[in-house]
């Protein structure tokens, strides 16, 4: 997934009108979700299976068909983080992942259902496995 | 803002194509039942507004934090 630009036809919540973005992967675990019409607007993404805890996000089927057709497994999902000065600061957002179609390079960041996932856990106690 | 006074039971019709039916009443809650076209999405607002709010933060990435995040996440990864 380098090096080739992903469209979120939606945009992203508060970033409505940015639909191109470069997805980078930084060293590691995290990658970099970078605007290609701002490029001053870039989102630190992290596979969540990096983290130690279990994410199961139960994401609305409709999210599926709009970026893809529903059938196929090629989905990735990624949680937003937070990366503030100071580590222990740093959030990670689990109620609203992207949902991006790995073939079709589409997509779009889901409202998941489940109520236990909040916006900001702190990124520290899901690096450590305390949830 | 459009204000309609419905009943339990009873449905409105947006646009032909999306029903909002309220299902139950109790005190203050509503429970409301929507019916909408698969590239329609609906959400809590409250939820909207706070992913809206943290991406907002999230855009701006302190790259030194981000180092030292690397290291740690390596260090407790799972085997």
């Amino acid at each position: 997934m380098q090096d080739k630009y992903i469209t979120f036809p939606e945009g992203i919540p508060g970033f409505e009108t940015l639909t191109q973005f470069y997805l980078i992967k930084e060293q590691g675990a995290f990658c970099l979700l970078q605007s290609i019409e701002q490029p001053e607007i870039g989102f630190t993404l992290l596979d969540p299976s990096q983290l130690n805890i279990k994410y199961n996000p139960r994401i609305p089927k409709n999210y599926f068909e709009k970026i893809g057709d529903g059938e196929d497994n090629e989905y990735a999902v990624y949680v937003v983080t937070t990366i503030r000065e100071n580590i222990l600061d740093c959030t990670v957002n689990l109620a609203g992942p992207l949902l991006i179609h790995t073939e079709k390079r589409v997509g779009i960041q889901v409202i998941v259902g489940n109520e236990e996932y909040q916006v900001r856990h702190k990124l520290e106690d899901l690096i450590r496995g305390r949830e | 803002m459009l204000a309609l006074t419905r009943k339990k039971g009873e449905s409105l019709i947006i646009d032909g194509q999306i029903e909002i039916k309220i299902l139950e009443v109790q005190g203050d809650k509503v429970k409301i039942g929507i019916e909408a076209p698969k590239e329609v999405t609906v959400y809590r607002e409250e939820v909207y507004k706070l992913i809206k709010q943290s991406n907002q933060e999230a855009a701006k990435t302190n790259q030194g934090t981000l180092n030292m995040l690397q290291t740690l996440i390596s260090s407790y990864k799972r085997e």
